[in-house]
């Protein structure tokens, strides 16, 4: 296996490094944390008196803080359109919220009012998919390993763990370098980058970079919110600690510990009920409405202790006799966030943007989840519901590239449940899967930005156009804004057509549209398999690359769920959907020639790369899929 | 003006409700009832056997609207009922209420009606509202209905979080919600495949068998689109392959839907071997570009045994033909079977000249493969001269 650089600084991914010596600034900086200038270290190795070496300074083009999905698709997104990419993430495992420390579920636009889901493609699916691929056992130890290897699959991405972002320096109104600890190699890094994204949620590097933002909750007269308090307050949802329980097949006793907080669910609201024993209580939850962060450790020890007042409740109270045999296998002794700072962009998205469907021409992401704004109180108002899950959306709402970079702090971005909205619409927009689409939308700016020496703001004003294209080409969905890029070559084919036609039609395949959406087809299924479809073009063209987006049936989700659950709206498998075998065969005088052969595809967008051919037609055959009898495909692209 | 919608809707829901309460004793006394056993298939059955049951025709009514033969002339609504139960229930936990079901004669379902007292419950034990029957009824209509996709086990969810089953909330159900009523699942997936599945086949063919084949034939001619396609499919299933009904069959193409071309090649392809390729030599002459493909994929496929002349005949054809798709299916026709000779030859080449590139390109293709005459090779010298640079 090759060794990946964590760190080592010996591969392409780096732009510059340069190790200072310690001693040079010892006296002077003797109270930094990484000043080892008294360190008295005999190393019997060398047979020297020595001092460690603490402090590194690495620059890159794009930093990106945060390790959750929407850190990983900035991340990535970044790297694989050509920028230089470090991830850095404080915990010693990818994944966030959705990591194995604390396990919420990986949702997105689960269930729309229609009754189905429009779930996310691009970045987030291609990992979704690995993970079906590679953990058919459901385990989330494995599924953090997935994600990992992900992500240093990517040349591009230095990947450091235990990493924490701690301070910002300022140079004018950009962020210069962020000062960063390695928290298992007593490490101080300087990291410097052209731009810097912010995903981490809280946002300590971009708060100390002086990015301006705000907390709480905005009253009713600021954004005309129909669900925001009339006057603003500071509210903010709190952080849950999940938990796993198991059924043992014999009654098992249940002693609390010594940090309990008692409850007793009597006259609670009945929306709080008690009837996933096995996979906890996502409204075991306490805010704040104040300063959350400072809050936060105070906050944890008091959720732990509800957490076990609720199991104490459900295994001793004598109303749940079926959960006699149940027994804790797991506790989240990190809880997960829900809210704290949002970053003020140039647009601040709101309720109404959200379910009037604003249609924003910079529009760079979707999202679709319930306007689930928690109970203010949360765990210790019993009677209010939960949630009040104010309102259902019927189709899916954009996300504008103006709220997802600072307005003040101009190399900043920002992507996840910190950028800039209103506390209304971020209880929407918070789900992971929707973070994770401005993830790969910024991600793919950043790139942007190094490609044309810009910054976000001047990307979103003069590049706004290639960005969606981008964001489009890699498989993720901006709504309403068709495919129109005038480098696809697919687009000026003179005929299109299929072997067979069960539903769709062959010519939807260029229409700019890569999933059926607003009542509208955009695909073509053939009757049965093998299925062939074929492009023709009156001029010669040369290709290098074609690429196709199959199914993977949107409107099922994909993510894992303690349950397993496995019907027509989630699924515990690889999609039947899915293309597994196809071919590439390209027309030169008058005889085809197979160029391109994928088995085992895993992926919903197919690509095709191969030494450029000058050609008249292409000819795609679908030989095979993970179960289905038919081939769907949504869109087909071809490039010099 | 909230009132005046209030009152609108309350009336509207009013007028509804009383169609669907019906007497079975109140028919009009010149009523003549037939009545069908029938034996079908029901995918909510739990038995998983066919189901029996007495399908009602009613062959004539008072108001006159019959035909020469006593039977209702087409659009007759109420051509047929059966009563039924209204649901197979998933979990043993439903009531049943008989329902009656009405089709037209050529099966498509209608409306449904309930006798006096009778009301349809939810799986939680509440009864149906006013808005539920209402939507009950577009849920029946509906023929693309999702409820058509589904086994019966396929609705119940067994892993759901919650406590509940589907026979009872609806609530895991990945259908769209349009589709049917939350908290009548099974009453929504029982009805639907009574009104939508099988039985509409079996009063199509009682109907079907009840009309003459010059009956048939003078609905191909006259009828409107769903009866032309009604005597096409009850041609092809009685067999009449006479010369006119083949006629009329092949005419039926000047149409151009595609729904009545697949219904052509049914009854085409079902032929003996002559009249099969005159027909499709017929069909080849009609200007339908769709039903050529559907035409000429059949010829691919067929196992007949083929006419010395019948290529070079189809060939001749080929001029007239506006899609690229088609022409490339005629050549892979001609490829596979190794029937190429020169009378297609000559129908192709004069193709070098069509106003399509891609297609006279395609031609050009096809044609450097066959054995050429000097006049032909120099018309092809000429092709690739003038454009060899996009080849």
């Amino acid at each position: 296996m090759e060794r990946r650089r964590f760190l080592k600084f010996s591969a392409v991914g780096l732009v510059g490094v340069s190790i200072v010596p310690m001693a040079a600034n010892a006296s002077s900086n003797s109270w930094q944390l990484a000043d080892r200038s008294k360190d008295n270290w005999t190393n019997l190795g060398k047979a020297t008196k020595d001092i460690p070496n603490r402090k590194k300074i690495v620059t890159y083009d794009v930093a990106v803080i945060g390790g959750g999905g929407a850190g990983i698709c900035a991340a990535v997104a970044a790297a694989r359109n050509g920028a230089k990419v470090v991830l850095v993430q404080d915990r010693p495992m990818l994944g966030g919220n959705a990591s194995s420390e604390i396990r919420v579920r990986l949702n997105g636009v689960n269930r729309l009012k229609t009754g189905l889901a429009e779930r996310e493609t691009g970045i987030i699916e291609e990992f979704l998919l690995k993970n079906r691929f590679e953990n058919p056992q459901e385990s989330y130890p494995v599924w953090d390993n997935i994600l990992y290897d992900f992500v240093v699959s990517e040349p591009n991405i230095d990947l450091m763990l235990n990493t924490s972002a701690m301070k910002s320096k300022i140079n004018g109104n950009k962020i210069e370098s962020v000062k960063c600890w390695q928290l298992m190699t007593e490490t101080e890094f300087t990291i410097k980058a052209d731009i810097f994204i912010d995903c981490s949620g809280d946002g300590l590097m971009a708060a100390s970079a002086g990015a301006e933002y705000r907390t709480g909750r905005e009253g009713k007269a600021e954004f005309n919110e129909k669900y925001a308090p009339d006057k603003p307050d500071g509210w903010q949802m709190g952080i849950t600690s999940l938990i796993w329980a198991k059924d043992m097949g014999k009654p098992m006793p249940y002693s609390p510990p010594s940090y309990v907080i008692k409850l007793d669910l009597a006259d609670s609201h009945p929306h709080r009920k008690v009837k996933q024993l096995e996979e906890g209580f996502w409204w075991l939850e306490i805010g704040s409405d104040d300063d959350i962060i400072a809050e936060y450790e105070t906050n944890r020890h008091k959720v732990m202790g509800y957490v076990h007042g609720m199991w104490d409740y459900v295994k001793n109270s004598g109303k749940y006799p079926e959960a006699a045999n149940y027994a804790l296998e797991w506790l989240a002794t990190i809880p997960g966030r829900r809210e704290s700072r949002r970053f003020i962009g140039d647009y601040i998205l709101s309720e109404r943007d959200l379910t009037e469907h604003k249609h924003f021409d910079d529009a760079v992401a979707y999202g679709g989840w319930s306007l689930d704004e928690h109970n203010p109180g949360g765990i210790e108002d019993l009677k209010e519901p939960p949630s009040y899950f104010h309102e259902r959306f019927a189709e899916v709402y954009q996300i504008p590239f103006r709220s997802l970079y600072s307005k003040n702090i101009s190399n900043l971005l920002f992507a996840g449940r910190n950028v800039s909205q209103t506390h209304i619409a971020l209880s929407s927009s918070r789900i992971i899967a929707t973070c994770s689409l401005m993830g790969q939308a910024v991600g793919t700016a950043a790139s942007l930005c190094i490609k044309h020496g810009a910054l976000p703001r001047e990307v979103g004003k003069k590049h706004i156009t290639e960005l969606q294209e981008q964001i489009m080409r890699d498989d993720a969905f901006i709504p309403k804004h068709p495919a129109k890029d005038p480098k696809d070559l697919a687009k000026k084919v003179s005929v299109i057509f299929a072997s067979s036609t069960k539903t769709g039609n062959a010519t939807a395949l260029t229409n700019g549209f890569s999933r059926d959406i607003d009542g509208n087809i955009n695909h073509w299924q053939s009757t049965g398999i093998p299925a062939n479809v074929q492009m023709e073009w009156e001029e010669p063209v040369n290709l290098s690359k074609v690429e196709i987006k199959g199914d993977t049936n949107v409107h099922r989700n994909i993510m894992m769920r303690k349950d397993s659950r496995d019907d027509d709206h989630f699924i515990n498998h690889v999609p039947e959907e899915l293309i597994k075998a196809l071919t590439l065969e390209v027309r030169i005088k008058g005889q085809w020639k197979q160029i391109g052969l994928i088995e085992n595809n895993r992926t919903r967008l197919a690509k095709f790369s191969f030494d450029s051919v000058k050609t008249t037609a292409i000819r795609i055959k679908i030989a095979e899929t993970y179960g289905k009898d038919s081939a769907k495909l949504f869109e087909v692209r071809a490039y010099s | 003006m909230n009132h005046i919608k209030t009152l609108l809707i309350t009336v509207l829901i009013s007028l509804l409700c009383s169609c669907f309460m019906e007497s079975t004793e109140n028919r009009l006394e010149d009523d003549f009832v037939i009545n069908h056993a029938v034996t079908f298939e029901h995918r909510g059955s739990k038995t998983n056997k066919p189901q029996k049951g007495n399908l009602f025709q009613v062959a004539a009514i008072s108001n006159k609207k019959i035909n020469a033969n006593g039977l209702l002339i087409k659009g007759a609504q109420d051509a047929f009922y059966m009563d039924v139960v209204s649901v197979f229930c998933g979990e043993d936990v439903c009531r049943i209420d008989p329902v009656r079901l009405y089709w037209n004669e050529l099966g498509r379902y209608q409306r449904f009606a309930l006798k006096p007292k009778v009301t349809l419950e939810k799986g939680n034990g509440e009864g149906f509202e006013s808005e539920d029957y209402i939507k009950l009824q577009k849920v029946l209509r509906n023929l693309n209905s999702g409820l058509g996709e589904y086994y019966k086990d396929e609705l119940i969810n067994t892993k759901g979080s919650a406590n509940t089953v589907d026979a009872l909330s609806g609530a895991t159900v990945a259908m769209l919600k349009t589709d049917y009523i939350e908290g009548a699942v099974w009453t929504c997936y029982t009805l639907w495949h009574f009104a939508n599945q099988e039985l509409p086949h079996i009063i199509r063919n009682i109907t079907g068998e009840q009309y003459t084949l010059s009956e048939l034939q003078n609905i191909i001619q006259n009828g409107e689109l769903e009866y032309k396609l009604f005597a096409i499919e009850q041609l092809t299933r009685r067999h009449f392959i006479d010369e006119h009904s083949i006629e009329l069959v092949i005419k039926q193409s000047q149409i151009k839907n595609r729904m009545l071309d697949l219904a052509i090649i049914d009854y085409v392809e079902q032929l003996p071997t002559q009249p099969y390729y005159e027909s499709m030599l017929d069909i080849i002459a009609e200007k339908n570009s769709s039903l050529h493909l559907l035409a000429l994929t059949s010829l691919l496929n067929t196992e007949n045994t083929i006419p010395a002349n019948f290529y070079g005949t189809l060939s001749d054809q080929v001029v007239s033909f506006d899609s690229y798709q088609n022409i490339r299916l005629l050549q892979t026709i001609i490829k596979n079977k190794k029937v190429s000779n020169n009378e297609i030859i000559s129908s192709f080449i004069t193709l070098l000249q069509h106003d399509n590139f891609v297609i006279a390109r395609s031609v050009y293709w096809f044609l450097a493969e066959q054995k050429l005459s000097p006049q032909q090779n120099e018309l092809m010298n000429t092709f690739y001269q003038k454009n060899n640079h996009k080849l």
